[in-house]
C-alpha cells in the first residue's frame, strides 16, 4: 500500500477517535455526596450503578449527574442497597422490575433488543465493504505495469528526446 | 459486442442512496407517531408492590391487603403536583358514581398540605396512604406523578397510566377495563 493511503487511514482513525471520545461529556459532580461504603468494592459498585442507571425524569443524564429529586432518591435507594449487600444485578434486576429497561443506559442482551444491538455492527460491516469495494476499484483503475521490455523502449525514447533537446 | 449482464450490485448503485432515504424516512415516520415519554410499564401484570402506611388524617394504617378481593385504582398524587388538580374533577366523579374504589398514594408531601389540598379540591379517596420518603413510589416505578394503577381481585396491576387523566382515557381505557374485570368477579 502507498504512503499516501497509510497516512490518509491515519487520519481518519484520529478523527474517529476524536469523535468517540468527544461522546463522553466531562462528568459533574451530584448534589450532596452520600456517605462512603464500608469496602471500596461496595463503593465501587455503587458509583458504577449511579453512572449506568438513568435519571428517567431528565432523560439524558444519569444518577450521577443530576440533581432531580427522583435521581435523589434512587441514589439513596441504590445506597441503601447496596449497603444491604446486594450486588450490581440485584440492584439492576431491582431497577429495571419497577421502570423497565429504560432506565438502564446500557440496555440488556436480549431478543427484543437484538436489532438495537446488532444495529453498529451491521453498520460498520456495510462501511467496510464499502471501503474494501472503492479501494479495490481505485488500484484496478491504476495504468497496468509495463513490461520490462516496454519500459526500456519508453526509457530510450525519453533519453533520445532529453539529449535532442 | 455481446452484452454482458452488469453485476446486481454496479447495476442498482445508483439507487442505493434513494433506498437508503426511503428506509430512514419510514423508521423516522413510525417513531414520529410515538410519545418519548410513554414508556411502557414492566409492572403490567405483576402483583401490586405491598405496602403498609399511615393513612393520611387517621390515627390508623393502610396496606394493599385491606383492598384484596376488589378492583381498585391507585393514584399517586400530591399538593405540589399543579397535573393533580386537572385530573382530580375525573377523579372525584369516578367516587361519586361508586363505579371504582380509589386509593390515594400522597408521594413525597407534607401532610398539612395534602389535607389543605383535598379539603378545596375534594376528597375522592377510600384510603390514602402517605408516602414522605417516595419509597412506596420507587416501588410502583413513579416518576412522573400523577400515576394511575389499575389493580384486579387477585392483586395483580393490570393498568398503568403516567401523568393527569383525561376523560377520553378513561371512557376509552379505563372503564371497560374495569367492567371486564368486574364482570370476571362474579
Amino acid at each position: 500500500m502507498s504512503r499516501r493511503i497509510i497516512g490518509k487511514i491515519a487520519l481518519h482513525a484520529l478523527l474517529l477517535a476524536g469523535l468517540i471520545l468527544s461522546a463522553h461529556p466531562p462528568r459533574l459532580m451530584a448534589a450532596e455526596p452520600l456517605p462512603e461504603l464500608p469496602t471500596p468494592e461496595q463503593q465501587q459498585t455503587y458509583e458504577r450503578l449511579i453512572r449506568e442507571l438513568r435519571c428517567l425524569v431528565c432523560k439524558n443524564q444519569n444518577l450521577m449527574d443530576s440533581n432531580a429529586d427522583l435521581a435523589a432518591d434512587l441514589r439513596r435507594k441504590t445506597h441503601e442497597m447496596v449497603t444491604d449487600g446486594k450486588s450490581y444485578g440485584e440492584v439492576v434486576e431491582y431497577m429495571t422490575d419497577r421502570f423497565g429497561n429504560f432506565v438502564m443506559y446500557r440496555p440488556p442482551l436480549k431478543a427484543s433488543t437484538l436489532a438495537l444491538w446488532s444495529l453498529p455492527f451491521i453498520a460498520l460491516a456495510m462501511l467496510l465493504a464499502i471501503i474494501l469495494y472503492r479501494v479495490r476499484k481505485r488500484y484496478a483503475a491504476r495504468p497496468a505495469q509495463l513490461e520490462e521490455a516496454e519500459r526500456r523502449t519508453a526509457e530510450d525514447m525519453l533519453r533520445e528526446r532529453d539529449s535532442s533537446s | 459486442m455481446q452484452m454482458i449482464p452488469k453485476p446486481f450490485f454496479r447495476k442498482y448503485k445508483a439507487g442505493l442512496p434513494f433506498v437508503a432515504f426511503c428506509a430512514l424516512a419510514v423508521l423516522l415516520a413510525i417513531s414520529l407517531g410515538k410519545n418519548p415519554e410513554h414508556i411502557p410499564s414492566p409492572l403490567i401484570g405483576k402483583p401490586v408492590p405491598e405496602f403498609s402506611l399511615p393513612d393520611l388524617g387517621n390515627q390508623r394504617m393502610v396496606s394493599t391487603g385491606d383492598m384484596r378481593n376488589r378492583v381498585w385504582l391507585l393514584n399517586v398524587w400530591a399538593s405540589w403536583c399543579a397535573a393533580c388538580v386537572t385530573e382530580h374533577g375525573l377523579l372525584n366523579d369516578l367516587s361519586n358514581r361508586k363505579i371504582v374504589e380509589i386509593v390515594g398514594l400522597n408521594y413525597k408531601d407534607v401532610n398539612t398540605d395534602a389535607l389543605a389540598w383535598l379539603a378545596r379540591y375534594g376528597n375522592p379517596y377510600t384510603y390514602i396512604a402517605v408516602d414522605t420518603g417516595g419509597d412506596i413510589g420507587i416501588d410502583y416505578g413513579v416518576y412522573g406523578v400523577p400515576e394511575t394503577f389499575l389493580i384486579d381481585t387477585e392483586g395483580l396491576i393490570r393498568y398503568k397510566h403516567i401523568g393527569p387523566l383525561t376523560r377520553e382515557i378513561l371512557d376509552q381505557e379505563i372503564l371497560p377495563l374495569i367492567e371486564l374485570l368486574k364482570e370476571r368477579e362474579t
